[in-house]
């Protein structure tokens, strides 16, 4: 007994650090967040060139040239008060505010912006968007270190900067709202790029142009942001921003009903249950990633027309939507959901399994192999939604086995072909040409994500052409093209675009939030958020 | 006969062995104790609660609840048995060679226990299973792969203690081959814990795979388990006002566990009457 | 006693050495690498950008070279970074040790302080009504999936009855670090990862106790008149520890590891979280800068078992 004890108690001794402190605080002006829960988030991922998600917390400290308004029709400026672009679609001339200082008290300016290009465009600094801005003008003689500066970006004064492109591109602007947060050249010009990219500067002491400055980072526990009295849109009104962390999502969940969070990213099955509880409201968004079916084109068994439009008939997706979304979500005919994209003439591949076995039985389908159903939603909803598809497609004489893999193995597996049949999501907005890269023939691994081998003629010109038309009715008609030999050509199964939510405590008002892809792209007035009750 | 008395005196493990038998032969029965197909989806039908048609309810996608739980309990007690078996095997073999042939064998062999035991089993099991994909023979291969050490180092200990006997060392100089004399002779005799520490591996397996559904690794749905069944816990609301979805695996393995669990319980009190103590 | 412990511990290198290599090459096998945990399925990376990452991390040189120059590092007390968050592995494991120190320690009290009373009560009255209550309530214990009985507390004892905090080991935001808060944090993860070890050692105490019970000396001290409360805690119990400490020992390697359900439940933010996160991850050099400090943690602390017996049982020899 008394070595149990003896042993114990020191293991409790050494665990205690000196509690002594009292801990006690407000919260009556702090909002407490799981920011990074949920399909957007990014959970301790803080050099912004290196986050794929999370960009919604990224964008509370560090702020871009333009962004989206919450609906996503429209884009504006933030750092950049205005801008031009050129009668030949390449030259863009930006001018910045002169108002703007980092969070240090440096003023703003032009060269800000040039280094933050630059730096992305440094191979050593390894920021996984570089390949989308060495459209610029001068970027392969920069990268190939022929250059020691860009040619195509331009400081023209302080305030002003002009960047050409090789090529007119019409989605410009949606790349500088996505991913280009600028940094201060002040602070990160010395550090080396190789050096910068791991370097201990974004998560102990990131200085940014947001409406909330760094305050700390308690490693898996949260990150602290306190106001920015600075803010050049005006001083936000919460004191105190902290994104906690969550390795489970249902404990978030928890927290939020319990009030020890604000707000959390929730399933779609939490729902009806948290809209019935007085302090919280539900906050819903279209997520903008369509949910479908790849299919292997590789794979002479889905060669034959008949076979792909027998699956499309198998599958009762509006039953799938009304009963498992309860309506949160909605049937898609392309990879489009905006329906300026969409042409009239798309077929709706209506639930019928007797045409889909008649369909089978004339392409002489061998339903003796069981085929294999890959994805990487792992999400009790789409649990459900993969055995459903089992379901249907096991009466018509299509028998798949889900395999579910988490995301390192998928990504290992999709891109390089290693698959079957994959149910899967992609982002498809706002701006169209998001898609390129997976549905361009010239984008098969290594070039780019299109893993199944897709290969459609009219898809390619519609992608193509969109890509450098700036005539918003001509771009519009391109992408209906694309969605129409998507729908035609049935080369993918496309399934639904669903709803995404979020819970807020409704001692929170002016809060702005949607479901977008990596959680960014558009302004959600941080500044304005305010806390007007107490717990 | 005398420990088969001394087991049925022991009430406990008695009514364990009670329940363990209804369950499992109304899992191995399931076709015949229920009309319905554990993965016949029925959306019309989704989330109703229990009913004369459905006994125990469905859930969310019309699934018959009562037959996912029978057919989830084979591929649970498969689970469970089936491991413990493997590294009980396993453990023995490795075991009988170490305690009988002593020696540079015996080195070799507790060493590699060592290494074995030193790693939280949890961790390995997550490295495997990324890297083999989850499934029932798979996780029946991990499972064991990782429990035989225990089993290993015991059986070890009862050889160690038993060649020593006298009828083990009459039979070799009677000039019995060492196999004979390893598992005809000593085999029989250390049979008591190897048993009892089975019983209590399968109760652990059971809650192994439970819980390493949980982290995503476990049997992949839409194949009933218990512990995927009982995952859907975690969607809140099913917790708060769909209990029928996640009260049957989860009774299920709660009984399980606790009727395995007493019958090794029965098992030492009677086969092991002087040392009640468990060996480790 | 100082020679055996030298040679435990130099016996212990070649072990450890070992198992870096295993879980070295286990962690490569895998699939997918830390650069395809970065990218989201719903966007995607162009994959030549990838390739400039991986080589920019050496993630595309062959692994026995990768393995040297861990090694390599690891020897100089540099266990490299992490891949996510890019903090030094050596400061994430250090961060989150006091954590889980503190939620083993105490559930092991909680099951110590619990679990052995409870288990000399059915030992004492064996075959009695109290020992079979006592039998029933332990294997509940262990019956539960730990997750499922976290679920279970969080629901009822902080949505519920909002008595506790839903998760986290300190106030969130809070500044310095209160005792009250932290055993608020503490009670209900402490409490659920204790029904394990109170089930454990209320069954080995009692099975130990009923063995030495039977024992001559005990039976002299009874003879001797003496009080039966101090027959059992004097003369038996004493002798009865020595399994127990067995099994403490035998509990901690789980632990480290069996703490992940209550971990990620609680959002607790211990070893076990932090080593699923790695693996989920594949966040390489926090696996093995995991690997090495937990291979020798359990070593030393089979060691401390070993030693620990030698307390208690004076007649075991370390030879």
């Amino acid at each position: 007994m008394r070595v149990t004890a003896a042993l114990v108690v020191v293991l409790v001794a050494l665990s205690l650090p000196a509690a002594i402190v009292n801990a006690q605080f407000d919260r009556s002006n702090t909002m407490i967040g799981a920011f990074d829960v949920g399909p957007g988030g990014g959970p301790q991922i803080f050099n912004p060139f290196q986050a794929t998600g999370g960009h919604m917390w990224l964008a509370k400290y560090f702020s871009r040239l333009v962004v989206y308004d919450v609906d996503f029709t429209r884009v504006y400026g933030d750092l950049a008060r205005d801008w031009t672009v050129s009668e030949d679609g390449r030259t863009w001339t930006f001018y910045l505010r002169d108002d703007v200082k980092w969070h240090d008290g440096e003023p703003f300016t032009a060269d800000d912006v040039r280094f933050t290009l630059e730096l992305i465009l440094t191979p050593e600094f390894g920021a996984i968007y570089g390949s989308q801005y060495t459209i610029i003008e001068g970027a392969e003689e920069f990268q190939a270190g022929e250059a020691s500066r860009v040619s195509g970006i331009e400081v023209v004064d302080d305030y002003t900067l002009r960047i050409r492109t090789k090529e007119a591109f019409a989605s410009f602007l949606d790349t500088l709202a996505w991913t280009l947060f600028i940094v201060p050249e002040h602070k990160l010009a010395g550090i080396p790029p190789a050096e910068l990219m791991q370097s201990d500067w974004w998560r102990t002491e990131p200085v940014g142009t947001g409406p909330f400055k760094w305050s700390r980072y308690v490693p898996d526990q949260y990150v602290e942001l306190v106001r920015n009295e600075e803010y050049y849109r005006g001083a936000p009104k919460i004191a105190r921003l902290i994104n906690r962390y969550f390795a489970d999502d249902a404990a978030a969940v928890l927290a939020l009903e319990s009030g020890d969070i604000d707000f959390t990213y929730i399933n779609a099955d939490e729902v009806a249950r948290l809209a019935n509880r007085p302090n919280i409201q539900v906050i819903e968004g279209p997520s903008q990633v369509t949910n479908y079916i790849a299919l292997n084109l590789r794979d002479p068994r889905f060669a034959d027309e008949r076979v792909r439009q027998a699956i499309y008939h198998a599958i009762d997706r509006h039953a799938i939507v009304e009963t498992l979304y309860q309506g949160a979500a909605e049937v898609v005919h392309s990879i489009f959901q905006n329906p300026i994209y969409l042409p009239d003439d798309l077929m709706e591949y209506e639930y019928d399994p007797e045409k889909a076995r008649r369909l089978l039985a004339e392409a002489g389908w061998n339903s003796s192999e069981p085929l294999e159903l890959l994805t990487y939603y792992t999400d009790p909803l789409s649990q459900d939604v993969l055995a459903a598809i089992q379901g249907y497609l096991a009466e018509v004489g299509i028998f798949v086995e889900p395999r579910v893999v988490d995301v390192p193995t998928y990504n290992a597996t999709f891109y390089r072909g290693d698959f079957t049949l994959s149910y899967r999501g992609l982002g498809s907005g706002p701006d169209p040409d998001t898609v390129r890269p997976t549905y361009h023939s010239a984008m098969v691994h290594p070039q780019g994500l299109n893993g199944p081998g897709y290969n459609s003629p009219a898809v390619d010109e519609g992608l193509d052409m969109g890509r450098t038309t700036f005539d918003q009715e001509k771009r519009r008609r391109w992408y209906q093209q694309v969605a129409r030999a998507q729908n035609h050509e049935a080369l993918d199964i496309y399934m639904w675009a669903s709803t995404r939510y979020a819970a807020l405590n409704k001692r929170i008002a002016n809060f702005v939030w949607t479901p977008a892809p990596a959680g960014s792209r558009y302004d959600d007035e941080a500044e304005k958020w305010e806390i007007v009750a107490g717990l | 006969m005398q420990a088969l008395r001394r087991f049925l005196r022991h009430r406990f493990a008695l009514a364990g062995l009670v329940v363990f038998c209804l369950i499992a032969s109304s899992c191995a029965l399931a076709p015949y104790l229920t009309p319905y197909n554990p993965n016949q989806v029925n959306l019309r039908d989704a989330g109703q609660p229990p009913s004369s048609a459905h006994w125990f309810g469905t859930d969310r996608i019309g699934r018959d609840i009562l037959s996912r739980t029978l057919y989830g309990g084979r591929v649970s007690l498969m689970v469970g048995v089936l491991a413990t078996v493997v590294s009980t095997v396993i453990g023995t073999l490795l075991g009988a060679l170490a305690g009988f042939y002593r020696g540079w064998v015996e080195t070799c062999i507790m060493r590699l226990t060592d290494v074995a035991m030193t790693f939280p089993p949890i961790i390995i099991i997550m490295v495997f299973v990324s890297i083999v994909g989850p499934g029932m023979w798979n996780l029946i291969f991990i499972l064991g792969i990782l429990s035989w050490p225990g089993v290993c180092r015991l059986v070890r200990a009862e050889f160690l203690a038993l060649r020593e006997m006298e009828y083990v060392e009459a039979s070799i100089a009677l000039g019995a081959s060492p196999y004979r004399v390893m598992f005809r002779h000593i085999l029989p005799n250390a049979m008591a814990p190897i048993l009892v520490n089975g019983s209590f591996g399968t109760a652990a397996a059971i809650l192994t795979e439970s819980g390493l559904s949980f982290l995503g690794l476990g049997i992949p749905p839409p194949t009933a388990s218990w512990g995927n069944m009982l995952n859907n816990a975690r969607v809140i609301s099913v917790l708060e006002s769909q209990p029928w979805i996640w009260l049957p695996p989860g009774i299920m393995i709660v009984l399980s566990v606790l009727a395995i669990n007493f019958i090794g319980d029965g098992l030492r009190d009677a086969l092991d009457p002087k040392s009640r103590q468990s060996r480790t | 006693m100082g020679r055996y412990i030298v040679r435990r511990i130099l016996i212990s290198i070649p072990t450890v050495l070992g198992i870096t290599v295993v879980v070295f090459l286990l962690s490569n096998m895998i699939p997918g690498d830390p650069i395809d945990y970065m990218i989201p399925p719903e966007g995607g990376i162009a994959p030549e950008t990838l390739e400039r990452l991986r080589q920019a991390y050496g993630l595309d040189q062959p692994l026995p070279v990768r393995y040297a120059a861990w090694l390599k590092q690891a020897l100089t007390g540099n266990l490299g970074y992490r891949f996510k968050t890019h903090e030094p592995v050596l400061w994430a494991i250090a961060n989150r040790f006091p954590p889980t120190l503190l939620l083993i320690g105490t559930s092991l009290v909680i099951g110590t302080v619990v679990g052995i009373p409870l288990g000399m009560m059915a030992a004492v009255r064996q075959y009695s009504l109290l020992d079979h209550l006592m039998s029933v309530i332990a294997f509940l214990g262990v019956s539960l999936p730990a997750f499922f009985a976290g679920l279970l507390a969080i629901y009822f004892f902080s949505v519920k009855w909002p008595l506790f905090p839903s998760g986290g080991w300190q106030p969130t935001g809070a500044v310095g670090f209160h005792f009250l808060d932290l055993v608020r944090h503490l009670v209900l993860p402490a409490t659920v990862l204790a029904l394990i070890h109170i089930a454990t050692i209320l069954r080995y105490t009692r099975s130990s106790l009923l063995e030495v019970l039977e024992k001559e000396y005990v039976m002299t001290a009874r003879a001797k008149g003496l009080a039966e409360r101090y027959v059992i805690v004097r003369h038996a119990l004493k002798n009865a520890l020595l399994p127990i400490i067995t099994v403490i020992g035998l509990i901690m390697p789980t632990v480290i590891g069996g703490a992940v359900f209550t971990e990620s439940i609680f959002s607790w933010p211990g070893m076990g979280t932090l080593f699923v996160d790695a693996v989920v991850s594949r966040d390489y050099p926090l696996i093995m800068g995991m690997t090495l400090i937990i291979a020798i943690a359990v070593l030393l602390i089979n060691l401390a078992v070993d030693i620990a017996y030698g307390f208690v049982n004076p007649r075991i020899r370390y030879e």
